[in-house]
């Protein structure tokens, strides 16, 4: 970096820049020679002066020496001296010319790739760092791919394994085919069941999932269910208890919602599906005990349904992660084995649609769990025109036009 | 393909527009068997043809016929929507008959013109032979009123 | 400090036609010639504008070669002192031959100035400025 700084109003290398470092421009206030302006050498470094210095002092030594020896000046003599001066000086004008242009050349170019390399500098720092964040999100993507790749075989292949053997014991006559047609139907259902819960936990990322929602009696859902799951197998084998515990509103409560149990507005269907995953899990991580139903308001325009159990509970730490896709607990493969890691997950997004809140709450292992969720109590809610009015209903056939 | 007589059976004429073969003689079979005349074809460019010169009295179309660079192709829309456009042909019935199940789909289907949806995988022959009928009496009733 | 415009290549063909004008002088030995290039090298004391050959240039032969010249800026005071300083030295010298002191040493000088005359012209170190920058260093302006 040049020492000192260049005429205020031009840069270097621009006619009319004034060379400050060097004495005799900045006295005379204009460059002597046009290189000059190319020039940010200090005064005593221009290679022209020093030619000057020693012509100067040449010509004076010799013109003395000629004197003192020959005892005059011959004119011949000083014309000689002098051309010579001359036409060297002449020529090294020339090429001093080049010299100082050439550098400046030179330093015009280094500093042009020192602003280049910075600049690039910063370029890849951004494309590393934009690297790096696709980078992340497609590894996030191959897990995705991955996990959903396992639960898939897995749940696919289990259902079929056992249809597989069902079938190739009837094919061989070890097996009355009576029997084995409902578990191959069965398994027909769970394969069925899958693959559309997994459109529905990949299709509806990020989406709310659309919701027909009605005037709906959530106890007899619950009721309704109730006997079910009392029966299933796992409920039997262990003994356990499944019940719904009368509701104590009070009675201003429920002169205005005309019952035990507010109605609430919530898509029946689907609503019922959750209820049924949430009362299978509870029976599913229960070892002995049981499972009870019960019924709290919040505020004046929500209800909440508890399902609490006393099972195998649930740590502080996974109770964040459970309502995640593929999440499960780390003991929940003993209690479950077949469990596709999506229930929460679509329980969730279920919940949400019909604009209500799903929660867990635990002690902690062997603690036992409550898991609850809110809907908005029926106030005479409508539904509303935007798209809906001719609803496509979420049935295997769907006739257009029928209601027209 | 599987065609059928010059005469036309009473109870009505079924195109199935379907690349999976042991549907078609599911269907094939059924629906023979319950006196319907059976046409199938898996060649979009051939379907179209069909449509227009048999003139069935419904169409079964499948979504899916995968093209050999793109085996999940859906080029049943194009079919339904050259079907639509073409004035010989708008007035067929077609039901979209898949294994497209969201809700995006069966909108899908009724925008572009389709008299139904059917879910292929959950529906036995009969449930569709049921729905075939309803729809096929309603088309006929709206026919007659023209 | 007052700055003008010069044009370089006129600027030097005007140093030239003096250099040849005095060098002239120094071959014929005529005193008088010294003398005319003196005064027409004092008019430039005072005014660009005065000097002659420059204007010349300037005006005539550049209209003929029809070319173009970047001016350059040079300070005025700089000009005019080198054109009084080297008018100086020649009045120095003619009077010298006139008054007939030393008179073959005077030839000597008055060569000398002439090719430092010619050295400014072709080489472009004017001992002259070397000299006006060192009085203006000394007395401070």
């Amino acid at each position: 970096m040049p020492e000192g700084e260049k005429k205020s109003e031009e840069p270097v290398g621009q006619p009319g820049c004034l060379n400050k470092n060097c004495w005799l421009a900045k006295t005379l206030n204009h460059s002597p020679y046009s290189r000059c302006q190319y020039c940010e050498l200090k005064f005593h470094q221009c290679i022209f002066l020093h030619y000057q210095i020693i012509s100067i002092v040449l010509i004076s030594l010799f013109l003395t020496l000629f004197f003192l020896i020959e005892g005059r000046v011959s004119e011949l003599v000083i014309i000689c001296i002098f051309t010579l001066v001359i036409v060297y000086g002449y020529f090294l004008n020339k090429s001093t010319d080049k010299i100082i242009k050439a550098n400046f050349a030179q330093r015009e170019a280094k500093l042009a790739l020192e602003k280049l390399a910075e600049k690039l500098e910063e370029r890849v720092d951004e494309q590393t760092k934009d690297i790096g964040e696709k980078n992340k999100y497609l590894e996030e993507l191959l897990n995705m791919k991955t996990d959903f790749l396992r639960v898939v075989n897995h749940q696919l292949n289990t259902p079929l394994a056992v249809m597989k053997g069902y079938f190739s014991m009837m094919e061989e006559g070890s097996y009355p085919p009576a029997k084995a047609r409902p578990a191959i139907k069965g398994g027909l259902e769970r394969i069925s069941s899958t693959v559309s819960d997994f459109w529905d936990a990949y299709e509806l990322e990020g989406e709310k999932m659309k919701m027909e929602p009605q005037k709906t009696d959530i106890a007899q859902i619950v009721n309704g269910l109730i006997p079910e799951k009392q029966n299933l197998q796992l409920a039997l084998e262990r003994k356990l208890k499944i019940e719904v515990q009368k509701p104590e509103f009070s009675a201003q409560a429920r002169s205005a919602f005309g019952g035990e149990i507010p109605l609430v507005w919530c898509d029946y269907k689907k609503i019922a599906h959750v209820i049924s995953n949430l009362l299978d899990n509870a029976i599913y991580y229960t070892r002995q005990g049981g499972v009870t139903v019960f019924y709290e308001l919040v505020g004046k325009n929500y209800l909440k349904i508890n399902i609490k159990d006393t099972g195998s509970g649930i740590s502080k730490q996974d109770q964040k992660k459970l309502f995640q896709k593929f999440s499960r607990l780390k003991n929940a493969t003993d209690l479950r084995p077949d469990g596709s890691g999506l229930g929460l997950f679509i329980a969730k997004k279920i919940i949400q649609g019909n604009d209500g809140e799903i929660t867990c709450f635990s002690e902690g292992a062997d603690k036992g769990s409550t898991f609850s969720f809110t809907l908005p109590i029926y106030k005479n809610q409508k539904l509303t025109s935007e798209g809906e009015k001719s609803p496509i209903k979420e049935e295997k056939i769907v006739i257009f036009g029928k209601n027209n | 393909m599987v065609t059928t007589n010059v005469m036309k059976s009473k109870k009505g004429r079924i195109l199935l527009v379907e690349d999976e073969k042991q549907l078609v003689d599911i269907y094939h079979d059924f629906l023979e068997m319950n006196g319907y005349d059976f046409l199938s074809t898996k060649d979009i460019a051939e379907a179209l043809q069909l449509t227009e010169f048999e003139q069935p009295d419904l169409v079964l179309l499948d979504i899916i016929i995968p093209k050999p660079e793109n085996t999940i192709a859906e080029q049943g829309w194009e079919y339904l929507a050259a079907v639509k456009k073409n004035p010989k042909t708008k007035d067929i019935p077609i039901v979209v008959f898949t294994n497209l199940e969201t809700h995006r789909d069966r909108v899908k289907s009724e925008k572009m013109g389709a008299s139904a949806y059917i879910f292929k995988r959950d529906c036995s022959p009969r449930e569709v032979m049921e729905a075939i009928a309803e729809i096929i009496k309603t088309s006929k009733e709206k026919k007659n009123k023209e | 400090m007052q700055q003008c415009q010069i044009h370089d290549d006129s600027l030097k063909f005007s140093r030239a036609f003096y250099g040849i004008m005095v060098l002239v002088a120094v071959l014929i030995r005529s005193e008088w010639l010294v003398l005319a290039a003196s005064i027409l090298m004092a008019l430039g004391i005072f005014s660009l504008k005065l000097n002659l050959p420059y204007q010349f240039h300037l005006l005539v032969i550049k209209k003929m070669k029809k070319e173009k010249s970047l001016p350059v800026e040079k300070e005025s005071a700089e000009l005019n002192f080198v054109s009084g300083m080297t008018a100086v030295l020649l009045l120095i010298g003619f009077l010298l031959i006139y008054f007939d002191k030393f008179v073959s040493f005077a030839w000597i000088y008055i060569l000398v100035v002439d090719l430092l005359i010619f050295l400014a012209c072709f080489v472009g170190f004017c001992v002259a400025t070397l000299m006006y920058v060192f009085f203006k260093k000394v007395f401070k302006f």
